[in-house]
């Protein structure tokens, strides 16, 4: 199925990630059926490098190792923020969605620079224990959920614990569906309208 | 609404809506039954925000959750604490701070104790949160560790009868720091005691700050100095009835030596202990040490601030406390 416009969207989802929410491959394969381009980036302890997998474009930035941000009770992966902003910067992306807090930030420095739309998906599991668990990991999550243009969920389980624990009213989009994802992508906009905060 | 309840908890709260919104979802978890108990929240924000935290938690479509708004930058905690006493249900008034977490069975420890000791002062235990507790690795954290009964019995996890806060007129609303220690002062000289209640905890949240942060957060420990002029009998607590804790002396005697090291270097000695407390504070373990002599400087720059901020509120409010 072609859609009109075609987008070009990155899927920022760290390798820990993903566990609950949408796999960023499957949802990048379901948007490349429609049409759209997607990328994956993430990170990893190697060299950066760009490879095709299960046939989707992924782009790992290096991971630095992070014992000693650990060791002091920061969260992370923070390393590999600052290549993952260049990266974004280099892609002429439409949008970028990203997966978990730091990702977000990632996302959030570029929609700073470029001025373009940024989706987050929590895609953790929801509970009271990990919400301010390390440092800077609840200023990452209230930025997260402050800036993006959308915040969304990936089940109504995971909405409600949102609701329940930050006050907001995510979207749902089951799974990796590419049709619900893509018209979500272009309603952004008109990205005031389709804040939690701002139902 | 005008039907009495055993116990009403009172909370005031400002700039921290989403600790607000935890603290009443741990509140939902009480093992007391909830229609012995309710919540009274007096707080700064504005109708929007107060709606998102309060108006929708399920405490208050039970029933259970009531909300006074003051306007921005009219509070105090003292100010908003009476206010919320004053306007309860119960004739027990739990007191608890907005970025504290109770236990599930914090209320009804509360009123066992209460039951049993009609009349005292009823304190809990406080203990920094266990879900943020890889925080305490910053070196520079805001919690507290209250084993009760503690001397100062702070409003994070105390419980007051009414009688006992009409009698006292509440908490002084010209104090800016230490509010809760001077009420507790007051209760002490009618003849009461502070009785602990066991199981009834209370988790405190961890908050790393950075080095300006902190400094900015403890500013406001000048004020105690009005809280030993009020109530001299503080000063029992105080090492040498002058200095807030240990470490203040520590400090004083720190910088007395870094004063006079220019006429004798034996001056510096008198910087000995501070700096041994300083590089011991992480407990044993070469790596622990060596954070700790990293920290050393920004730990010494942090206390000699809080001391030089108690310099600034003993001229303020003549009395001497350091």
């Amino acid at each position: 199925m072609r859609t009109s416009a075609r987008l070009n969207v990155a899927l920022l989802q760290a390798p820990t990630q993903g566990v609950r929410g949408p796999d960023a491959r499957a949802l990048a394969r379901a948007l490349g059926e429609r049409g759209h381009g997607a990328t994956v980036l993430s990170s990893h302890r190697g060299p950066s490098r760009t490879s095709v997998e299960e046939g989707v474009q992924t782009i790992y930035s290096r991971r630095w190792p992070e014992a000693p941000l650990r060791f002091r009770g920061f969260t992370g992966p923070l390393t590999p923020i600052p290549q993952t902003v260049a990266r974004l910067l280099r892609g002429r992306y439409d949008l970028a969605h990203a997966f978990s807090p730091p990702d977000a930030l990632a996302a959030l420095w570029w929609q700073r620079l470029t001025g373009r739309p940024v989706v987050f998906t929590w895609s953790e599991h929801v509970s009271r224990e990990s919400l301010a668990d390390r440092r800077l990991r609840l200023r990452l999550v209230e930025k997260a959920i402050a800036d993006a243009n959308a915040v969304m969920a990936p089940d109504h389980e995971a909405a409600a614990q949102l609701r329940r624990w930050l006050m907001i009213e995510p979207r749902v989009i089951d799974g990796a569906d590419g049709a619900a994802h893509e018209r979500m992508y272009k309603s952004l906009r008109r990205p005031a309208d389709h804040h939690p905060r701002a139902q | 609404m005008d039907e009495r309840v055993a116990l009403s908890v009172v909370v005031a709260s400002h700039a921290r809506p989403l600790r607000l919104r935890w603290l009443l979802n741990a509140l939902e978890d009480q093992t007391l039954s909830g229609d012995r108990w309710e919540v009274l929240v007096v707080h700064d924000y504005d109708p929007e925000t107060a709606a998102r935290v309060l108006d929708d938690h399920p405490l208050a479509a039970v029933g259970r959750l009531r909300h006074e708004a003051i306007d921005p930058g009219t509070g105090s905690p003292a100010r908003q604490r009476n206010i919320g006493w004053r306007i309860a249900r119960g004739d027990l008034i739990a007191f608890t701070d907005d970025d504290c977490r109770p236990s599930s069975e914090w209320l009804e420890a509360l009123l066992e104790t209460a039951a049993q000791h009609p009349g005292q002062l009823v304190q809990g235990a406080t203990y920094p949160d266990p879900f943020e507790d890889a925080i305490l690795a910053a070196p520079h954290v805001r919690t507290l560790y209250i084993e009760p009964p503690g001397p100062y019995a702070q409003t994070c996890n105390i419980l007051y009868s009414r009688e006992l806060l009409d009698g006292l007129g509440g908490f002084d609303e010209k104090a800016i720091a230490g509010e809760d220690v001077g009420l507790s002062l007051g209760a002490k000289a009618m003849g009461r005691e502070i009785v602990p209640a066991a199981g009834a905890i209370v988790y405190h949240s961890i908050e790393s700050h950075s080095l300006p942060g902190i400094l900015r957060q403890n500013w406001k420990w000048r004020h105690l100095a009005y809280l030993a002029k009020r109530h001299p009998e503080v000063r029992a607590t105080f090492p040498l009835r002058l200095f807030w804790d240990r470490n203040h002396l520590l400090t004083t005697e720190a910088l007395a030596g870094a004063a006079v090291a220019g006429r004798t270097r034996w001056g510096l000695l008198l910087a000995a202990p501070l700096l041994v407390d300083v590089v011991r504070r992480r407990g044993p373990g070469r790596r622990r040490k060596a954070f700790a002599v990293v920290e050393a400087p920004g730990q010494v720059v942090r206390q000699a601030a809080e001391v030089g901020g108690l310099v600034a509120g003993s001229l303020r409010h003549r009395t001497l406390v350091l």
